[in-house]
């Protein structure tokens, strides 16, 4: 066989595409015409034609390599399919509602809590520290009922305040008035708003990493002798006017949580699709 | 596409492992050689329709209509440059590198018992030649040469597969056939009753 270098065509490129067009008939009427006018008058085309058409016909008959295997798939191993609700497709959605929601509730927080005392709403905890420190006496028959029952929601009460001077202040007033706050809780957990019992659940378990450092603080003051109460008393009308401020840090806490969700299962979900 | 086609998709679209497989005995021989064309190595070309199968049927969810095959081909193509552009980064001098199988066209296939053997050895030299000349092609002209030339396909299929326009495919199609023309005339391997010089 002849090692060669291949020659160089000297032929124009134009010409070439026209006659590969015209084997495979993707000529115009005028184009094929004027084309062939020329192969009856240019020998070298003409040539060129042929050659290209062995080539072609060379590529047509060559045989098909034989299959080395089947390719069809295990039933037992087949991969499983993307279907439309997929489990990332469902992580996506799940954690864009979950910042959602955390979002609705920072700012019912932001909003609710800075009013400073509706009890009714749940996603409020140190509202309703506040509300339990203005009326400490009230909740009492109450909470003596309820604290059986509100056996975890010291933990809630406690995880979901980073305010640390708020729980001291229930502390301080009696152990009694933490079971209330709790009884408290308990009753509007109970009654007012069971859709957003899970919410500030999951608000206090977010919110529990920086409420670890405040927890030995409350322990330490919960179990302050009655004498310093009296030296701490003074402080509680500063305390009673920090729930708002308090309140703040959780709730911003909870919306740039909310932000983060969302903006993750957004990206989650827009790198998805450009991979497609 | 048939009707026949289209009952086997949405059945593999529902999770009927059989259907799809139905349809990989229908395109396997033209996925593994359109592989083997382009890679020039028969186990690469094995993996990379394996693969393609599997992605096809993972991503069943995402064929929209239009033809099955060329859906199929368009995973095929893309798998295939996957693997180019990773050799690329790693040259080898091995006959991988080359795009020509150590087989090439011997021993593979059924011998013909009217085929003389001059015709066989030549028929093989033939499709050695070919194999070298198409890996000696860029990989554009290369994967339209291997759809239209050898496997028939029309241009406005080729253009799907290959994510190109009309204009597109014809300048590659003239220019890859061009190319190999050359190699196989410096080669004397071209027909003769085609060949301008022999008559």
């Amino acid at each position: 066989m002849n090692t060669s270098q291949p020659q160089l065509n000297s032929m124009p490129d134009s010409d070439i595409e026209l006659l590969s067009a015209y084997i495979d008939d993707q000529l115009t009427e005028p184009e094929r015409a004027e084309l062939e006018r020329r192969l009856g008058t240019e020998p070298r085309l003409r040539a060129e034609l042929e050659d290209l058409r062995a080539t072609a016909a060379v590529l047509r008959d060559l045989e098909p390599r034989p299959l080395p295997r089947s390719f069809t798939l295990d039933p037992a191993i087949a991969p499983r399919r993307r279907g439309f609700l997929s489990f990332g497709w469902a992580m996506q959605l799940g954690g864009g509602l979950a910042g959602f929601a955390l979002v609705l509730l920072a700012s019912l927080q932001m909003f609710i809590g800075v009013g400073g005392g509706m009890a009714a709403s749940a996603p409020a905890p140190a509202a309703m520290m506040a509300a339990a420190t203005e009326a400490p006496a009230a909740p009492l028959p109450q909470a003596a009922e309820m604290a059986p029952a509100s056996t975890a929601a010291p933990m809630v009460a406690a995880a979901a305040a980073p305010e640390s001077a708020q729980d001291a202040t229930a502390a301080r007033n009696a152990p009694d008035s933490m079971a209330s706050d709790t009884g408290a809780e308990g009753e509007s957990s109970g009654a007012g708003a069971p859709a957003l019992t899970e919410v500030p659940t999951a608000a206090a378990a977010m919110a529990l990493p920086a409420t670890e450092a405040p927890t030995p603080a409350i322990s330490a003051s919960g179990l302050s002798s009655p004498g310093t109460e009296s030296l701490e008393q003074p402080a509680s009308p500063p305390a009673a006017k920090s729930p708002p401020q308090l309140s703040a840090p959780p709730a911003g806490m909870i919306l740039a949580l909310g932000v983060v969700l969302i903006a993750l299962s957004l990206g989650s979900f827009l790198y998805g699709r450009a991979r497609r | 596409m048939s009707n026949e086609e289209q009952r086997l998709i949405e059945s593999a679209q529902r999770g009927e492992v059989e259907s799809f497989n139905q349809l990989v005995r229908l395109y396997e021989s033209r996925v593994y050689n359109l592989c083997y064309r382009m890679l020039g190595d028969p186990d690469a070309a094995a993996d990379v329709a394996q693969d393609t199968f599997i992605s096809a049927y993972r991503n069943l969810g995402r064929f929209r209509g239009g033809m099955f095959r060329s859906w199929l081909l368009r995973i095929a193509t893309n798998a295939c440059y996957d693997v180019l552009r990773v050799r690329k980064r790693r040259p080898s001098t091995s006959l991988q590198a080359l795009g020509v199988a150590d087989d090439d066209g011997i021993g593979f296939d059924l011998p013909d018992l009217g085929e003389r053997p001059d015709d066989a050895a030549l028929r093989h030299e033939l499709a050695a030649a070919i194999q070298r000349g198409l890996a000696d092609l860029p990989e554009d002209q290369r994967v339209v040469i291997i759809l239209s030339d050898i496997q028939g396909m029309a241009y406005e299929e080729i253009a799907a597969v290959t994510g190109a326009n009309l204009g597109t495919v014809k300048s590659r199609l003239s220019r890859g056939r061009a190319r190999l023309r050359d190699i196989l005339r410096a080669g004397e391997l071209l027909p003769s009753k085609f060949r301008h010089d022999g008559g």
